[in-house]
């Protein structure tokens, strides 16, 4: 049986105009790779569990119950030859299997052991989620799999440290390994797993009832493993003189990665962004670049976009070109082309869900109802059926296609936090 | 490896992979050292036919250090940057400008010198600490403010706070500090020149904080050009201020 080889496909769609003496060029290019479901092998991932062991955890018991089930479900779903461990949360962070600080590689007996082991974690003392990244970090980083990922559980806020502690943990794992964070509970900062997730280009969200950890935990591992190249950059060439104003994931969620760039070492008109593990996917990036003007007539290479990906193969794979011609017509420059305009739209979204969840949170209900009254006539506009149901439980839509709303009295935490903390999640481009 | 027309070699051969412009195919690689437009002999020959000539805006400007006639911001040649004095890539003498072409920088490009002087302003700072202003609380006066000048020349001149990472080119009037005044933003103004060298204007493209002018109540209208007159006061930020002066 053959495989396919590994491939990225990009698109860019932009408007290809420029009015005469503008300069700013904003592009969606769209990435999908395939062939890369089955570039992986067991032995060429490691994978350690964070399990949140706080004295929180015990109350009620039920969650570090649903914990110890939730790291069994993850264990079973990793194949035979993976790298591993189980580390133990608390103001410090403890090893839980194997006992000592090192990884072990899994089959038919550590992974007994592992499950046995797991029944050792124990809610007892604080919350320092810094140091539990620290210790993943050590154990990560010896080993050069072509697959680094951590799963984290908390269930409160990272109250034994403080936010630059978090913060400088953060960088030295920056790199090292990708992680998706999840929050049990309604006890958790959304701010926080959110940065965690985003920082480790994975994924954040709420589990708001500890018996749904197993599962989500089950599908968090099974799609880990799924991916095929690990360290995925986004290569941005732009001409001299040019600067990129902003680049961003957009689809499935938004994701800012302006400040990310690295220069290519030898071409330093090209910018690297990174964009962690990729499996058989389809992810959007919306690129803004400005250009010194030139004369009607004049046709330029704005950016040409690709990807890196040096776990898979030494050149660049997949390219798209985003070319620009000035022009004195109005009616060709002003034309707004359709993803760039959805895109806009959803990541808009995203931000007014957030400013009004605070505005909320702060008692300002004049901003909080028209900012999430925005965002609920940006969600209807696009057909974003799962944001407009989570926004349905925090306001009373009297109106969705003006966005006139009245917050609700009553909301519950989790129906405010699972907004929240999906709110970046973005709706696909309706195509037709 | 192929040449464009701006004579950059081009490891791409489609769009130059230095300036972006389209590669001729008439106008291969093997034609050695010389520029692919002399190739053809005759001035208006068959490399570029239809294409207007660089950009008229900079007419007879030349590199201070090459020579190579100007077509946009950065020198087609070295890299050489016409706007932002001293960020070529390698150090140039800037004591001696070469005594033949006007450099780009002369303070004669806009008629006058003008200048703006940058300082901490009391009345301003006391002026904001009573309208209570965002944060004013925060922010103390700074005992030693080191005054500067600054020569207006060019197209724009960009006034802000320099950002400590990411690769955005540094603003011309750096307000990083210290002392810093956090009320200013990394992009906080753009001073124009008026048409007909008729002096300056002043554009807020979106600052936080807005930028008000001769200690009005109210700040200037966002991404509006204000035109400004000699002895004008630009307030940005929390205490800083910007004096307009002819020389």
């Amino acid at each position: 049986m053959t495989t396919p080889a590994p491939s990225f496909t990009l698109e860019a769609f932009h408007n290809e105009y420029l009015p005469e003496g503008g300069g700013e060029v904003d592009v969606i290019v769209s990435v999908t790779a395939s062939g890369l479901g089955a570039a992986t092998t067991s032995t060429d991932a490691a994978e350690v569990i964070v399990i949140d062991c706080s004295g929180s955890m015990g109350d009620p018991a039920a969650k570090i119950a649903a914990a110890r089930r939730a790291t069994r479900a993850a264990i079973d779903a990793l194949p035979d030859g993976v790298l591993f461990a189980v580390v133990a949360g608390r103001h410090d962070a403890r090893m839980v299997f194997p006992r000592s600080e090192r990884m072990v590689v899994l089959d038919r007996i550590t992974r007994r052991q592992a499950r046995a082991a797991v029944e050792g974690l124990f809610p007892s003392g604080g919350t320092a989620i810094g140091t539990w990244l620290r210790l993943a970090e050590r154990l990560l980083a010896p080993h050069r799999r072509r697959l680094r990922h951590a799963v984290l559980l908390t269930d409160g806020r990272d109250e034994h440290e403080t936010p630059e502690d978090l913060a400088a943990a953060l960088d030295a794992c920056d790199g090292a390994f990708t992680c998706d964070a999840r929050g049990v509970g309604t006890d958790w900062v959304v701010d926080e797993v959110r940065g965690i997730a985003s920082r480790l280009l994975g994924t954040a969200d709420i589990v708001a009832e500890p018996e749904n950890l197993a599962a989500d935990f089950e599908g968090i591992v099974g799609r880990a493993m799924g991916k095929g190249a690990g360290d995925v950059a986004l290569r941005v060439w732009t001409p001299r003189g040019a600067t990129v104003r902003a680049v961003k994931q957009v689809s499935p969620a938004v994701e800012d990665l302006t400040e990310r760039r690295t220069p290519d070492p030898a071409k330093p008109l090209i910018g690297l962004y990174p964009t962690g593990a990729w499996g058989d996917e389809t992810r959007e990036y919306h690129v803004r670049v400005t250009l010194d003007p030139l004369a009607a007539g004049e046709e330029i290479l704005a950016a040409r976009v690709g990807i890196a990906a040096p776990s898979v193969s030494d050149t660049p794979l997949g390219e798209t070109r985003v070319r620009v011609t000035w022009t004195p017509d109005s009616a060709l420059s002003t034309r707004l082309n359709n993803r760039v305009a959805h895109y806009t739209g959803q990541a808009e979204l995203a931000e007014a869900i957030q400013e009004g969840l605070d505005a909320r949170r702060s008692g300002d209900v004049r901003t909080a109802t028209a900012r999430l009254g925005r965002a609920v006539a940006l969600a209807a506009e696009s057909g974003h059926e799962e944001t407009s149901a989570l926004l349905e439980r925090v306001v009373e839509v009297e109106d969705p296609a003006t966005g006139r709303v009245r917050l609700r009295r009553e909301v519950t935490a989790a129906d405010e936090m699972t907004l929240d903390v999906r709110s970046s999640k973005t709706a696909r481009v309706r195509e037709g | 490896m192929v040449r464009c027309r701006h004579g950059h070699d081009s490891e791409t051969p489609d769009f130059c992979d230095e300036c972006g412009v389209p590669i001729d195919d008439a106008a291969p690689a093997a034609a050695a050292s010389a520029p692919a437009r002399s190739s053809s002999g005759a001035s208006s020959g068959p490399v570029a036919p239809a294409r207007p000539a660089p950009p008229a805006s900079f007419p007879g400007e030349v590199c201070p250090r090459c020579g190579t006639p100007r077509t946009g911001r950065f020198c087609e040649e070295d890299g050489h940057d016409f706007v932002v004095s001293g960020s070529t890539p390698a150090p140039a003498p800037d004591a001696s400008p070469t005594p033949g072409p006007v450099p780009a920088s002369a303070p004669s490009s806009n008629g006058h010198g003008w200048v703006v002087t940058v300082e901490a302003d009391r009345r301003y700072y006391e002026s904001m600490v009573a309208r209570e202003g965002p944060d004013i609380a925060a922010v103390t006066f700074p005992n030693y403010y080191p005054r500067a000048e600054v020569p207006l020349v060019g197209e724009e001149v960009r006034v802000g706070r320099r950002r400590v990472r990411g690769s955005a080119t540094p603003p011309h009037v750096d307000l990083a500090g210290p002392p810093l005044d956090p009320g200013v933003s990394h992009l906080h103004a753009v001073l124009l020149p008026l048409p007909d060298d008729d002096g300056w204007s002043v554009l807020d493209p979106g600052s936080t904080n807005g930028t008000t002018i001769n200690y009005a109540d109210e700040p200037i209208a966002r991404d509006t050009v204000v035109p400004l007159r000699d002895g004008d006061r630009v307030h940005v930020g929390a205490f800083t201020t910007l004096v307009l002066a002819r020389r």
